[in-house]
């Protein structure tokens, strides 16, 4: 009996590794702008403050008051809603920081999702048309969401939020003039 | 790069109109405020004309802030259009995806000679690009320098009379139409059809029924008749009405498809059918998407197949039941004629011959527990809050049946794929086939929760201009190596869609 050579090794071979196919999922994401997280934690907050202050407001008021059942029992709303409320503003923390992108040389990808992930890859080649969109909170901190459309629909539109303007604008062009967009039509 | 230009102020004409538009369209919400606030309103008459003349005066303002951040220029590459008065767009269209362009004069533009120019690309429908109010001499110029960086494609559309040289490849005879209606539930045509007479017919109906004799209060009142009485009535109107709507979904059959003939000139493929209006739907080769192998489970018993060619559905927008009539599909042929004709379309499917591979049983435990478990929960402890004990029982077959069908639709669930197409099985009684070339896919997605990323298991869905298909708990390995597969093929063959 021969034992076999140091050498040798005959392990299954992926057959995408064999064709060399580029994977997706190895790419380095990139994360957001952190001020965009920053922004979405202090909107969050405040409107959570709006909302607990308004019911503050309904049990404290004496302009109607409160039937008998609503006022014995608004203190247990209001701190459920405020439970709800905080839970939502870490969760929302973490779904931004879990946010991010990565471009290849022919698509790119966003990946979001803390419990559901979520991972969606447009080739340029499928690109329709290109829109920047901005808030009026998105244009206090400079901010802009980059809108790749392709023939999918308005469903599935690939959305890219918490880039600086100039990243953004600079995202733009270089998909626009991509070849796969400038000659293949 | 050009400079910012900005359509002439007749474009206030427009945005007051378009928002007006908006007001009116969803004004129904505001019926039963009105409605039940009347004898205030009637008391008020200064108050509404307060409120009309706020709702104007916004409408005046939000038109002039519209019309002056609306700009536009042409650059090199690509049309841009500025737009938003609170949310601001900036839209970079390529010439080279721009596929028509209209010029629409809504009529309050035809006095002042102004046009709108509607700048058409193959994809969404919703989100076209659009220059409001441009002289139409300006936007004819416009059209012709946008169109000198496109590539137009030729827009001949085919003959809609038959001539010599259309080959026919299916013809459906009444037989077919009457089988199609029993197995398909296309009451729809025919209630579309008769719709200006439904209230008449409704009435009609009630008179009948109580002219022999027939009382329904008087029927099913517990107090009368036994409840195994009650219980062979309402069987009985069970048959019966299920019978009356296979009678009319036959008819509606008749009315969409009498007359059936699916030809083929050159690339070409023509249906043409209609009892009443004779229809026909044109479709060239490229822009099919998707074949569809559609069983209902009648169809299964009997052996009978829809066979569906989806093309782009940016541009067809139509109330439920009516789309069939618009798109390409034959209603009930036997297996091998689908077979025929989707050789016909693409002739390296293999769809007759693959093996699908299952999805993971994961599939099963996680609608059962995260769904109809919780869900059942709920309504048994909703009923013991509320002391009906005894009609817990209920809750054992619905439990059973729903897992059941759970059981159903993940036997049905499977996928194959080869160096060309991807296909997929789905069903839950009946069953359905998705035949789709890989390089027509327009984006990829990747879906794991938590839970599934413990198992390995992933979800993917593949987007295409037809429309989304998912094939859902796969393994992670799987579901990495297809869309990998997937945007090799689309980015290496860089062959288009359509």
């Amino acid at each position: 009996m021969t034992t076999t050579s140091p050498e040798f090794s005959n392990k299954q071979l992926d057959s995408a590794q064999l064709l060399d196919i580029p994977q997706f999922s190895q790419q380095q994401f990139q994360p957001l702008e952190p001020v965009y997280w920053r922004v979405n934690l202090l909107l969050r907050v405040l409107i959570s403050l709006v909302i607990i202050a308004a019911l503050v407001i309904v049990k404290y008021q004496t302009f109607s008051p409160l039937e008998s059942f609503p006022a014995a029992n608004i203190h247990w709303l209001i701190l459920a809603i405020s439970l709800l409320l905080i839970s939502r503003i870490g969760f929302g923390y973490l779904s931004d920081c879990a946010k991010g992108y990565a471009i290849r040389e022919l698509d790119i990808s966003y990946q979001s999702g803390v419990i559901f992930k979520k991972i969606v890859t447009q080739p340029f080649l499928r690109l329709q048309h290109i829109e920047l969109k901005r808030g009026p909170f998105e244009r206090k901190v400079n901010l802009a969401t980059l809108q790749v459309f392709s023939a999918g629909g308005a469903v599935h539109t690939f959305e890219l939020p918490g880039l600086s303007l100039e990243q953004a604008q600079q995202l733009r062009q270089f998909m626009l003039d991509h070849k796969d967009v400038t000659q293949h039509g | 790069m050009d400079k910012w230009r900005r359509v002439s102020p007749i474009a206030l004409l427009y945005f007051f109109f378009s928002n007006l538009k908006f007001i009116v369209n969803n004004i129904i919400y505001l019926v039963p405020i009105i409605f039940t606030s009347y004898d205030k309103i009637i008391n008020n008459p200064w108050w509404v004309f307060l409120a009309i003349f706020a709702a104007l005066s916004l409408l005046i303002i939000s038109a002039f802030l519209q019309f002056y951040f609306f700009k536009y220029r042409l650059n090199e590459q690509s049309i841009e259009i500025n737009s938003g008065v609170i949310f601001k767009k900036n839209l970079h269209l390529p010439y080279t995806r721009i596929q028509n362009v209209k010029l629409i004069s809504p009529l309050y533009f035809r006095p002042f000679g102004f046009t709108c120019v509607e700048l058409d690309t193959a994809g969404s429908n919703k989100n076209e690009a659009k220059i409001v109010a441009l002289e139409v001499a300006q936007a004819n110029n416009l059209k012709q320098e946008i169109l000198t960086n496109t590539q137009p494609e030729e827009h001949n559309e085919p003959s809609t009379t038959p001539t010599n040289n259309e080959e026919i490849l299916n013809q459906r005879a009444l037989k077919d139409l009457i089988i199609h209606g029993v197995t398909n539930n296309r009451i729809w045509i025919f209630v579309a059809a008769l719709a200006p007479m439904a209230d008449n017919i409704v009435e009609y109906m009630s008179e009948f029924t109580l002219s022999i004799g027939l009382d329904f209060t008087d029927l099913f009142s517990p107090q009368i008749h036994a409840w195994w009485q009650i219980a062979s009535y309402a069987l009985l109107a069970l048959i019966i009405s299920y019978g009356i709507v296979m009678l009319l979904s036959v008819f509606g059959s008749i009315i969409a498809f009498y007359g059936y003939t699916l030809s083929k000139h050159g690339e070409t493929y023509i249906r043409r059918s209609g009892l009443l209006t004779h229809h026909e739907v044109v479709m060239k080769l490229p822009r099919l998407q998707l074949v569809i192998w559609q069983q209902d489970w009648l169809d299964v018993l009997i052996k009978r197949v829809n066979l569906k060619f989806e093309q782009s559905n940016a541009n067809l927008k139509n109330p439920p039941g009516m789309d069939i009539r618009n798109k390409i599909m034959v209603p009930s042929i036997e297996p091998t004629q689908f077979n025929q004709l989707i050789d016909d379309v693409w002739p390296t499917n293999q769809l007759a011959s693959i093996a699908f591979s299952p999805i993971s049983k994961r599939f099963i435990y996680r609608h059962i527990f995260v769904v109809i478990l919780p869900l059942h929960l709920m309504i048994g402890a909703f009923i013991l809050l509320n002391n009906h004990w005894q009609n817990l029982a209920t809750l054992i077959p619905t439990f059973v049946i729903s897992s059941l069908l759970i059981i159903a639709r993940w036997y049905r669930w499977g996928f194959a794929i080869d160096h060309e197409f991807i296909y997929l099985r789905k069903g839950l009684l009946g069953v359905n086939y998705y035949t789709f070339p890989v390089h027509k896919i327009q984006q990829t997605k990747f879906k794991q929760s938590w839970f599934m990323e413990r198992r390995g298991l992933s979800t993917m869905v593949l987007v295409l201009a037809s429309g989304a298909q998912k094939i859902p708990f796969i393994s992670t390995v799987q579901a990495n190596k297809i869309i990998d597969f997937c945007l090799y093929q689309v980015e290496s063959s860089k062959q288009n869609w359509m």
